[in-house]
């Protein structure tokens, strides 16, 4: 017998009996509805060690990134999030947009442009944005971190030392 | 109100003053307190430590001594706890669920079905309040900050209703204090240290007197303070609201 | 085991301030939790993650029979192993048919169990743990001492001491950013010179054929995108049916493990990138024989999120060894009797039965019911405690009826009163060699008092 049959005959004599799936859960109306969800964003970026900003309607992305980033523009990798999610600062970036998977992770300096309008509250939303065909996608929230030495938070673990988000309006 | 006043077998044997406290207090209320309980343990000793068959006898004795009685009152949370929700299970029949029903934990009977939620009196100490956690998660006779709740219930709507009363706030508030049955003699040294921090917590905010509903906590953390916070007085629930309302 | 939990615990108190810092840094976590779950919807998330597991659970071979589908037709080989054993053979083959020596491994409690390494090593691969918790613990030959913190246990000055002798810093450094970014180049360099990367799986999602990974670290990207094969080691209760299911999953996990609204880095991945390869190891290992078994089931819902770890007392007062399993503290102590009841026959008495685990967890396992159902379940297989079963036949007989424990009672409180303390309180006794009073014994029951006030016949 394989293993494969092995594990599922086990699993079909365990005759467990059917359980409900889980209820549809979103955010209360307190959470979804906020009336700035992109201040929500921001603000918890900033708790989780990146930076963010919201393009202003007199900068081009480039004097954005410029102010942005200021002397870390060298060893900043640009890349696209798909869309962000307002309670945990996580942004999609799905490596159909990417030259190689390893730019979220193997920058000094990481960069997600995000369309403005991109936002969904929670990540009840967001895992139904993920592309069906996707081969491989983030959510990413903040830079590299670790707290394994005595718990002291470590910005700039084995990842990018640095993450900002721009909101672009497009 | 006719009760039964059923007494814990390490109360009747040790602490014999809480059990006093709550006939006065619970006759004070106005309540028509029966002696006639005789069971000596609803069998959480045996049952926790896993030997159910050891549990059965003693469970039994006491579902059955339940059966003449509509209001059974008891000045334990741990207890009150295993009556509720282990004893059906382990006697099988009608006078387990009948014993699960009429059992009360004192607090809870007071602000419960006496109706009387906060009661005159007056004493003028600051007190740490310390609820089982039997009473708190397994009762939830107290909210548990694991679930955000605020610290409420009825010992603690009782203690505060009293005149001249502070309740310090501790670190940890609803920290365990290690006592956990067997768990005191056979995990000594954590058991111990449990009870020495639950005691600094209590002490390092001034508190004169620490106050649980729960005699076993109290057997547990008196015998520690004895050696560590000689000065630190500790009563039980029915003995507080008792002199307070004397 | 010898003395079991308790001896090993006592053995970690003797160094009180080293106890009490333990505690601490571990309460720290839990107030970080505390925090980070105070959400209005908190208490339905917990209800939506064990309702999404028990789901699970109840459909688990069709499940797993979808992610394969899904997970194959993406390109991905998967593989089936009854136990640690073939797990570990499975690894092994693939690694050899790829030619790779050098693996970079991500966190997974699962190979831990397999003992995946030291098997790995044996046949001449080199291994590196590229979580910096599971490096420390690996290079000092350690296994981690909490799931989710594995170098909990550790000083910033014994870190520095070890990385002086490891990685070469400089002596006395212990400042923790220095000794990360010390980390970070010895680490980046393993990780990019890899030629394969081993990673665990905090899910695999049915309805997508994605593994999900999380880290803050960013470690099990940078292995698994540079290394020419990824393998992924993952017990089969870690599939979900939906990726709505992985919504709910993500907003508890991080919140529940280190109080952040989710780990820096989430990766699902569902197909390897071109010219690479990627492979799913699904793992039993006991876990059919637990899913047989309706009254300890649910205990496979865990999410390895370590918040039970952090809030349990005795955890926190006793370190994370003296479980002497891979998984500690509270759900360490209901899994390990699953796999070796005798040999694990303190775990179930590891705990005051506080609640307070069943009261974190965010799938709600009744923790504190399955140790009292394996102490029921010792009881039974005759490897309770030594001297339990006796002693509490025996207080149940006496507990039985009034006669016996008036009478008893009695002669206890006599004995209390009349034999020298220095006697009673002897090495022998339990409850007062750690630093307790023994009771002082009323002269009266409270029965005696009222027969003779007349109250009682």
């Amino acid at each position: 017998m394989t293993a494969r049959d092995a594990i599922l005959g086990a699993i079909r004599a365990a005759a467990v009996p059917p359980a409900s799936a889980a209820p549809a859960l979103t955010a209360p109306a307190a959470t979804a509805g906020s009336p700035d969800m992109h201040e929500e964003f921001l603000r918890v970026l900033g708790t989780v060690g990146g930076r963010g900003v919201v393009r202003r309607a007199d900068q081009s992305l480039d004097q954005a990134l410029a102010a942005l980033l200021g002397d870390d523009r060298d060893g900043a990798v640009i890349v696209r999030g798909r869309f962000a999610v307002a309670e945990n600062a996580a942004v999609y970036v799905d490596a159909a947009d990417l030259e190689a998977r390893t730019q979220v992770v193997l920058p000094e300096h990481l960069v997600l442009v995000v369309p403005f309008d991109a936002m969904v509250p929670t990540m009840h939303e967001a895992v139904r944005l993920m592309p069906a065909t996707s081969a491989c996608g983030w959510f990413l929230s903040g830079p590299s971190k670790t707290a394994d030495i005595e718990q002291a938070l470590v910005v700039g673990a084995q990842g990018s030392r640095t993450l900002r988000v721009i909101f672009d309006v497009a | 109100m006719r009760v039964a006043l059923a007494v814990p077998c390490y109360v009747d044997q040790l602490r014999p003053q809480a059990a006093r406290a709550t006939m006065v207090l619970l006759e004070r209320l106005g309540c028509d307190v029966s002696l006639a309980f005789d069971a000596p343990c609803c069998g959480q000793p045996m049952f926790n430590a896993g030997v159910v068959s050891a549990a059965r006898d003693a469970a039994s004795t006491w579902a059955a001594s339940s059966a003449a009685f509509d209001f059974i009152v008891m000045p334990s949370g741990s207890c009150t706890h295993h009556v509720r929700h282990h004893l059906p299970g382990i006697v099988g029949s009608d006078e387990g669920a009948h014993a699960a029903r009429v059992t009360f934990e004192l607090c809870e009977f007071i602000a419960g079905p006496l109706g009387t939620p906060q009661l005159a009196g007056r004493f003028p100490h600051r007190v740490a309040m310390h609820l089982g956690c039997h009473a708190r998660r397994g009762l939830r006779l107290g909210g548990s900050s694991e679930l955000h709740e605020p610290p409420g219930g009825p010992m603690h709507t009782l203690l505060a209703g009293l005149d001249g009363l502070t309740l310090v706030p501790l670190d940890r508030p609803d920290e365990c204090c290690g006592f956990g049955g067997s768990f005191a003699v056979g995990e000594p040294d954590v058991s111990v240290a449990m009870g020495r921090d639950r005691l600094t917590d209590i002490t390092a905010h001034g508190a004169e007197v620490m106050v649980s509903s729960d005699p076993s906590c109290l057997l547990h953390l008196e015998g520690i303070a004895r050696r560590g916070a000689p000065a630190l007085r500790t009563l039980h629930i029915a003995e507080l609201l008792e002199e307070a309302t004397r | 085991m010898n003395g079991g939990h308790p001896e090993a615990a006592a053995t970690f108190l003797r160094d009180a301030p080293r106890a009490a810092w333990h505690d601490d840094s571990l309460w720290f976590m839990r107030e970080r939790r505390d925090r980070a779950t105070a959400l209005p919807e908190w208490e339905s998330l917990r209800t939506a993650g064990a309702a999404l597991k028990a789901h699970a659970m109840s459909r688990l071979g069709e499940l797993l029979e979808q992610f394969e589908r899904q997970a194959t037709a993406n390109g991905v080989t998967v593989h089936w192993a009854r136990d640690a054993a073939e797990h570990n053979s499975v690894v092994l083959g693939i690694l050899q048919g790829a030619g790779a020596t050098r693996v970079a491994k991500s966190k997974s409690m699962l190979t831990e169990e397999c003992g995946l390494n030291p098997f790995l090593e044996a046949s001449g691969i080199e291994v590196v743990d590229t979580d910096l918790g599971e490096r420390i613990v690996q290079l000092a030959h350690e296994p981690p001492s909490h799931i989710v913190i594995p170098a909990i246990h550790w000083k910033k000055e014994e870190i520095g001491e070890l990385f002086h002798r490891t990685m070469g810093t400089a002596k006395g450094e212990s400042s923790p950013d220095a000794l990360a970014a010390a980390a970070r180049h010895h680490l980046r360099d393993a990780l990019l010179h890899a030629n394969a990367a081993i990673t665990g799986a905090n899910a695999i999602v049915a309805e997508t054929g994605g593994v999900v990974v999380c880290t803050n670290e960013g470690n099990a990207d940078l292995g698994m995108h540079s290394a020419p094969v990824h393998i992924a080691c993952v017990g089969i209760e870690k599939v979900i049916a939906t990726r709505d299911d992985l919504g709910v999953l993500l907003r508890i996990l991080a919140r529940s493990a280190t109080g952040q609204p989710v780990t820096a880095y989430t990766t699902h991945v569902t197909s390897p990138r071109p010219g690479a390869a990627m492979h799913v190891v699904l793992v039993d290992n006991g876990r059919t024989a637990r899913l047989a078994d309706a009254e300890m089931r649910s205990a496979l819902h865990c999410i390895r999120c370590g918040a039970c770890l952090n809030t349990c007392p005795v955890y926190r007062r006793s370190g994370g060894y003296s479980y002497g399993h891979v998984i500690q503290g509270p759900i360490g102590a209901i899994l390990a009797p699953a796999v070796d009841l005798s040999a694990h026959r303190s775990l179930p008495f590891a705990s005051t039965l506080c609640g307070s685990c069943g009261d974190v967890c965010p799938v709600r396992i009744d923790i504190p019911a399955q140790l009292l159902a394996w102490r029921s379940r010792s009881a039974a297989a005759g490897t309770l405690p030594s001297g339990y079963a006796t002693i509490f036949a025996l207080l149940g007989r006496v507990l039985s009826s009034q006669g016996n424990f008036a009478r008893t009672g009695r002669w206890g409180r006599r004995a209390l009163r009349w034999i020298p303390a220095a006697w009673l309180s002897g090495r022998w006794n339990p409850w007062t060699r750690s630093g307790r009073e023994l009771p002082l014994a009323p002269t009266e029951s409270f029965r005696e008092s009222m027969r003779r006030e007349g109250r009682l016949p």
